[in-house]
């Protein structure tokens, strides 16, 4: 558990694009400059919301919120239309930039991924000023700002980055981490969500200090398996290497309700919410699966998982929304109360997005021209 | 028939023949060699055949009594490679078309098939010829055999271009990725003008045994060439070998090489060959395809490796570089195989873009042009 302690001291490196997709479209769009503008579907499509331009974020309007409740918001909201094709490529040329100062590059998505610059290919010691180069170069080669957070692991790296949001740049030092992440409120954590952040609040832990008085036992009772990582990150500690070759497996989205839910119709409106999600996930990772998998926590933590496998791959939002739905009425337990739900894509089709090596060929065509010197 | 010759002789001639031999013969002569036994030159002469090439060596040997005989060419090669190295006597028997083999160790006999029914090889009555040196052909097939493709369904390019102007020879093969040219200067004796434009396709095949008996060739005379629209015949001395042409017409290959490069990397070609060796371990395990990274401020080539679930490698090569930094992505077998040919201590390496063909050729005396398409990274 201390290994991290007798390790020399890592440089890790978070960046995150400032919302990402809005922010690409009113570079792109100038009418969209200034404006209040979301990018995902819109609510005639019942659809979600995949980035929130800052404007749009005054208005108390979220990512995964539904478009219909953003337009309540912010009655003058503009929809835009998701050009993944662009943010992969945006995102393509930032994480060039970052290859020019380390290898150890680990994307989470198309905007955000953890560097590590503990040996970096410029030899610059300070972390801090990789941070700042790189967001420097991001801004000039596209136009978009980042925010970075630099640190010792990746935990910290995150919550940094997040600290001084948009356009900022946020250390936190060795010997700050602990009275840093004793005085983080429980959900600023990253890990942690609104319901079981809400599950803390009632057992009297507000803050880094109050999880940290828990014993790592007490923590993996209350919240199984994962409280094994709340009792280390209350610590400031995080052990995981930035991988660069990270191999998706599966790509998800769950959601914990706070109430449960109690009727059928909750539960396929929450579904084709998570559907939404999985189904731009598969946008932006440009695969499908051929195995979805639904999973159902009931109020007393009973949870199942039930899966579907097909010889096509899922693609398509409302086809995973269709097949979610199915196999939840097929499996629900009709008396039980439900607290969480998560639909799944695994059986991951190859990624063509995913570096794809083409061996060029020379043109053989037969030509008219005889050889000659 | 009878003759008595050193068992290591008949060994070495027969498995040079039997290098022809069908294992699935059209017709079942064919899974035989040919014996034919001069007593007038004390010769004996070897015959394999597999209709598209043949095979024909000649030996001394004490002959006692002439005769022709075809014998099962992997039986007999076994059990003659197997036999005491000393003085071996075969005697055809009384019976019809059989052998007996006779050494200290005790006596064999072998059935086989009358020659009667063995097919003549090709002989090639009016077509052109020409004289080949044997350092300007083993050069030749040195820096261009590896480049042939292996795909039966791209015939022409199964087999090795031989173009012949006076005073050049050039060799030049393809299998679509990449393309070796090898240019010698043939300095064979004199050359009127009727000796022959050549420009034919020979399967690589049969140029791979070419290459090997020239490798024992131990005569300075050069090769004789004959060879119409449909065959060719080498012919070394007191061996021969004869191949059908490839059929098609051969790319035009020369406007494939660029005239022009942006980027020009000198490096030496021994440590540009030890560094991919060491990285093609990763490289092998996943898709063979290394990055080559150019730097001209440190004036230094990057050869690195990305394996997925496996592992990475990177090794720095110093070189002269001019031109603008590049990645270029290479399969590194394609590589390899071209370094290892190109033989001179330096190499240069000639390129445009990562997505143009790069070409490496020697700095020496040696003609030859080795163009490798990259392999593109997408993403």
């Amino acid at each position: 558990m201390e290994r991290s302690e007798t390790l020399p001291l890592r440089k890790i490196i978070h960046v995150d694009m400032d919302a990402f997709y809005a922010s690409v479209e009113q570079r792109d769009v100038p009418a969209y400059r200034g404006q209040p503008i979301v990018v995902g579907g819109t609510p005639e499509q019942r659809g979600a919301v995949a980035a929130a331009s800052y404007e749009a974020r005054k208005f108390g309007i979220r990512s995964a919120m539904p478009a219909r409740v953003a337009r309540q918001r912010c009655p003058h909201l503009i929809f835009v239309k998701p050009r993944f094709d662009v943010y992969r490529e945006v995102s393509q040329r930032v994480r060039a930039i970052f290859a020019r100062y380390t290898e150890l590059i680990e994307p989470l998505s198309l905007d955000e991924a953890y560097l590590d610059v503990t040996h970096n290919l410029i030899e610059e010691p300070s972390a801090i000023a990789i941070a700042q180069a790189i967001r420097h170069d991001i801004y000039q080669e596209t136009q978009l700002t980042a925010s970075a957070g630099v640190s010792i692991n990746k935990f910290l790296a995150k919550i940094a980055s997040d600290i001084n949001k948009p356009d900022g740049l946020c250390v936190i030092r060795p010997d700050q981490a602990a009275a840093f992440v004793e005085t983080l409120p429980i959900d600023k954590f990253h890990g942690i969500g609104r319901v079981t952040a809400a599950k803390m609040h009632q057992l009297g832990i507000h803050t880094g200090a109050d999880l940290k008085q828990w014993s790592e036992t007490d923590l993996v009772s209350k919240f199984g398996k994962v409280g094994r990582f709340y009792f280390r990150v209350a610590r400031g500690q995080d052990d995981r290497p930035v991988n660069p070759n990270r191999i998706r497996k599966s790509i998800g989205a769950e959601k914990s309700f706070s109430p449960d839910l109690e009727t059928r119709s909750q539960m396929v409106a929450a579904l084709s919410q998570l559907a939404e999600r999985v189904g731009q996930r598969v946008q932006e990772q440009q695969r499908g699966g051929h195995t979805l998998t639904l999973k159902v926590k009931y109020s007393d933590y009973r949870q199942v998982t039930r899966s579907h496998s097909q010889a096509q791959p899922l693609r398509a939002t409302g086809d995973i929304q269709q097949l979610g739905a199915t196999l939840l009425h097929q499996h629900l337990d009709p008396q039980a109360k439900v607290r969480l739900l998560g639909l799944a894509l695994s059986n991951l089709e190859p990624r063509p997005s995913e570096i794809q090596y083409v061996q060029l060929a020379l043109d053989l065509t037969p030509s008219q021209r005889p050889n000659s010197c | 028939m009878k003759f008595v010759c050193p068992q290591s002789e008949l060994n070495t001639h027969l498995s040079l023949v039997g290098r022809v031999v069908p294992a699935r013969p059209s017709k079942p002569v064919l899974s035989n060699v040919l014996i034919k036994v001069d007593e007038e030159k004390q010769q004996v002469t070897l015959i394999g055949f597999d209709e598209t090439m043949g095979i024909q060596t000649s030996f001394k040997a004490t002959v006692e009594e002439p005769g022709e005989l075809t014998l099962p060419a992997k039986l007999l090669e076994s059990i003659i490679a197997r036999l005491p190295s000393e003085d071996i006597a075969i005697q055809e028997t009384q019976e019809d078309a059989a052998v007996t083999i006779t050494s200290s160790s005790g006596k064999y006999e072998v059935r086989g098939l009358s020659a009667e029914d063995y097919p003549s090889l090709p002989v090639i009555e009016d077509g052109q010829a020409a004289e080949l040196s044997i350092e300007a052909l083993l050069e030749g097939l040195k820096g261009a055999l590896f480049a042939t493709s292996a795909d039966e369904s791209k015939q022409v390019l199964t087999g090795v271009h031989l173009m012949a102007e006076p005073e050049i020879l050039e060799f030049a093969a393809t299998d679509g990725h990449r393309l070796a040219v090898v240019r010698t200067s043939d300095e064979s004796g004199d050359k009127d003008d009727s000796v022959a434009k050549m420009d034919v396709t020979v399967p690589a095949k049969a140029l791979r045994d070419l290459e090997r008996m020239l490798q024992t060739y131990t005569s300075s005379e050069p090769i004789a060439l004959k060879f119409d629209r449909t065959q060719v015949i080498f012919e070394l001395g007191d061996q021969r070998l004869t191949t059908r042409l490839l059929e098609g017409q051969y790319p035009n290959y020369r406007q494939l090489i660029p005239k022009q490069f942006e980027r020009q990397v000198t490096i030496d070609r021994k440590l540009l060959m030890d560094a991919l060796e060491r990285i093609a371990v990763l490289a092998d395990q996943k898709n063979n395809i290394v990055k080559l990274s150019l730097d001209s401020k440190q004036q230094s080539v990057a050869v690195s490796v990305e394996a997925q679930e496996v592992g990475s490698g990177r090794e720095v090569v110093a070189a002269q570089i001019s031109g603008d930094d590049l990645d270029i992505a290479f399969n590194v077998r394609y590589l390899l195989d071209g370094l290892k040919a190109l033989g001179t201590n330096e190499v240069q390496l000639q390129c445009n873009t990562a997505t143009s063909p790069s070409i490496f050729v020697p700095l020496g005396e040696v003609q030859m042009t080795y163009l490798v398409m990259p392999v593109q990274i997408r993403s």
